[in-house]
């Protein structure tokens, strides 16, 4: 201890079995320059600032990369806050408005609703590539049903989402009797949605369906606790969602 | 003890002018003051610490043995681990830094301890507290909010037990002789205002008086968050600016960075939680803002990196190599920075996916808890306890084996928990892989966590043996306060 005077933290160290000859631990010992941090009470002393750290300015790099962090900040809250709206749970639905928080939300994608809603409740039997189960459930892929062909029309398509199917039925020549359950639970808007999602994926190509036009099926449907069958719907005639039918549609 | 006050009166007017020189009379009354209060929190500490990390053994044991120890109510998982994880922070982190906060609270003032016996009241409501709150956590009575489990008469008790040790801070601030409010006390006052401010809301809104669910997720989240950021990081913080300077004479490096450190790490704190709840029933803007400031919290962590940096350049070799004291604070700094870097990455969503709800999160946790805090804790604690008992450290070795096993331990521990949360968190995500085959791939990892406990405990009773050796001299020496 004495021959380091300087170090006072190494003092109160005794070796191993080292009998300990200095059991005081006088604290007036310890060097008072160092003592209750007032080395740095030179530094509360303007006129001798050039010799301490008081003004050491930060590093430019630190500035500059705090500056980018910022920025980077800005451009992701921007993205994925939602305009800082308490209703808007996943940002990714919602293209952000560049407005404050009264500008209203931009209309959310009808794919992208259908693709939520498809994966949740139709991907259980028409699957993940919408090509069913051979002779259990039929494909959704190049399907006369769902791109309206022949005798099939757009109002077939949502009357069979609203109220469900049961019985034989054929698909791209195939038969099959099966049961599909009713969703009239769901919204206008999940409906067009979805078979929006369905008519343009997989290399489907059949123009969009609007809200509007599930809206004015489901008016113009009496409501039904049977699902149709396939004669039923055969009897209705063709209708199909045009602009002028049903407004334009919302989808970006 | 007023001879001693007039004696030292004469350099009054010195204190009052700075450059500040305080008697060093003066100090050693100051010290005499603090010894009882301060030992009687360390000891509390320490107590919570062997007791919680001994539960956290059978809680790791528990989790790859799941019959260990079956059948026996109070010994389940779900009640042991809230018991272990309370006493660690309520019992270990948090009188821990009280003691801390008052024992250089009280060097930093240079001011005697006024209302002594409100503090000695306030710690020994705060241990009862403690002690039957944890009794009662094994009998079944939780709330079940995470780091809030306690029963709402333990969380009162303990929240008025804070509020007078506060006070108590607030009265020996004014008295204080010094005209200068040093760095850490920046810390340590944001630290002792923020706690009871977070710990009060928190459970004013989830225990005490409900709050509708939907709201209780982002609460908890901001009470973790805080209580990470501004008292298990910040008071590292103030112990290593107080440490460095004082041991080894190298002066701040920056007062700037210092100020742009705090400021910022003030700033992003409070939100960093937020992005535990990614992906979670909340608004989107909470968890982003939460994404954002935890990476943002990169800037506090690169001012301070900078700054102790290069005041570990300038400290002479033999210093650091003879002082335990700032070996300690180093590997808390080392582990404060890998905290940082883990925490960013759980907070980029990506990476979130496949993280959260693993053994990452936890591991997260004990890393600042035993890393950051513990490290540094135990640093201050091998330098203020000799000068409070005025005795030495009888073993070097003793500290040595201490130092090693609780790096191991921690760097072991870790390295589990984060590499096997990874593995669980990838093989959760694919929809082949099976419950019980993922739980079989975590299985080595959880081992190894419990290799790391055991090796905690086991360098914790090299420090043990150091505590009971210098009791051994106070009964020796007739000194009244026993540790």
């Amino acid at each position: 201890m004495e021959q380091n005077p300087n170090n006072h933290d190494s003092a109160p160290f005794q070796r191993d079995h080292e009998p300990s000859s200095d059991h005081s631990y006088p604290p007036d010992q310890l060097d008072p320059s160092r003592d209750l941090l007032e080395l740095e009470a030179g530094n509360n002393d303007v006129q001798s600032h050039e010799k301490n750290n008081l003004l050491r300015p930060l590093p430019l790099w630190l500035v500059t990369l705090s500056m980018i962090l910022f920025f980077w900040a800005g451009l992701y809250l921007a993205y994925y806050s939602g305009g800082f709206r308490s209703n808007v749970y996943n940002a990714d639905l919602v293209a952000w408005s560049g407005g404050g928080a009264s500008a209203a939300a931009a209309p959310p994608d009808l794919r992208t609703i259908g693709k939520k809603v498809y994966t949740q409740i139709c991907i259980i039997c028409h699957q993940e590539t919408g090509l069913g189960v051979p002779g259990q459930y039929p494909p959704l892929v190049g399907s006369e049903w769902v791109l309206s062909q022949g005798w099939h029309g757009d109002n077939h398509l949502v009357k069979n989402v609203l109220y469900g199917m049961q019985g034989p039925v054929t698909v791209k020549g195939m038969p099959y009797n099966n049961a599909m359950a009713p969703w009239n639970q769901l919204t206008d808007e999940q409906i067009a949605g979805v078979l929006t999602y369905i008519r343009s994926e997989w290399g489907n190509s059949a123009p969009a369906l609007t809200p509007e036009f599930v809206a004015k099926i489901r008016a113009s449907t009496p409501v039904r606790s049977e699902a149709w069958t396939m004669p039923e719907l055969q009897a209705i005639p063709r209708e199909v969602c045009t602009p002028a039918a049903g407004g334009a549609p919302a989808a970006k | 003890m007023n001879d001693e006050m007039t004696s030292s009166s004469l350099t009054f007017s010195q204190i009052l002018s700075a450059p500040v020189q305080f008697p060093s009379l003066l100090r050693s009354q100051i010290d005499h003051e603090l010894v009882g209060p301060v030992l009687l929190f360390v000891r509390t500490s320490f107590l919570s610490f062997l007791v919680g990390s001994l539960l956290l053994l059978l809680c790791s044991l528990k989790l790859v043995l799941p019959s260990f120890l079956d059948g026996v109510n109070f010994l389940s998982y779900g009640r042991l681990f809230p018991v272990a994880i309370d006493l660690l922070l309520y019992g270990w982190a948090i009188p821990g830094g009280l003691a801390l906060i008052f024992w250089l609270t009280g060097h930093l003032s240079g001011a005697t301890l006024p209302y002594k016996r409100v503090l000695i009241a306030a710690t020994h409501l705060w241990n009862s507290a403690l002690f039957f709150g944890s009794l009662a956590l094994l009998i079944g009575y939780s709330t079940s909010v995470p780091l809030l489990e306690y029963p709402t008469w333990t969380s009162f008790l303990l929240f008025v037990a804070f509020l007078l040790m506060g006070l108590w801070v607030i009265f020996i601030l004014k008295e204080r002789r010094s005209s200068l409010f040093y760095v850490s006390q920046w810390y340590l006052l944001t630290a002792l205002a923020v706690f009871p401010w977070i710990y009060g809301t928190a459970n004013m809104l989830l225990t005490w008086e409900k709050i509708q669910g939907s709201a209780q997720g982002p609460i908890q989240a901001w009470y973790t968050g805080s209580l990470i950021q501004l008292w298990l990081i910040a008071l590292p913080l103030a112990i290593t600016y107080y440490m460095i300077p004082k041991i080894s004479g190298v002066k701040i490096y920056s007062y700037y960075l210092v100020l742009v450190g705090f400021i910022s790490l003030l700033f992003f704190a409070g939100w960093s939680g937020l992005s535990a709840l990614l992906g979670g029933p909340i608004p989107a803007w909470m968890s982003s803002v939460g994404v954002v400031s935890n990476i943002l919290l990169f800037l506090p962590m690169m001012a301070v990196v900078l700054n102790i940096y290069h005041m570990f350049q300038e400290i002479d070799k033999t210093t650091l190599h003879q002082s335990p004291t700032l070996r300690f604070v180093a590997a808390g700094m080392i582990f404060y920075v890998l905290g940082s870097a883990l925490s960013i990455l759980h907070a980029i969503p990506f990476a979130n996916a496949i993280l959260n709800f693993t053994d990452y999160t936890r591991g997260l946790f004990f890393l600042v808890l035993l890393g950051s805090f513990g490290m540094t804790f135990l640093g201050a604690c091998y330098y203020f306890i000799p000068r409070l008992t005025e005795l030495h450290w009888s073993s070097s070795s003793s500290i040595q084996y201490h130092f090693w096993l609780t790096i191991i331990g921690i760097v072991l521990l870790i390295s589990a928990m984060t590499l096997g949360g990874l593995i669980e968190g990838v093989a959760w995500n694919d929809p082949a892989i099976s419950i019980t085959n993922i739980i079989s791939y975590a299985a080595p990892f959880r081992w190894l966590a419990v290799l790391a406990w055991g090796l905690l405990l086991l360098g914790f009773f090299f420090f043990v043996r150091l505590l009971l050796l210098m009791r051994w001299q106070m009964i020796e020496k007739r000194v009244p306060n026993s540790l």
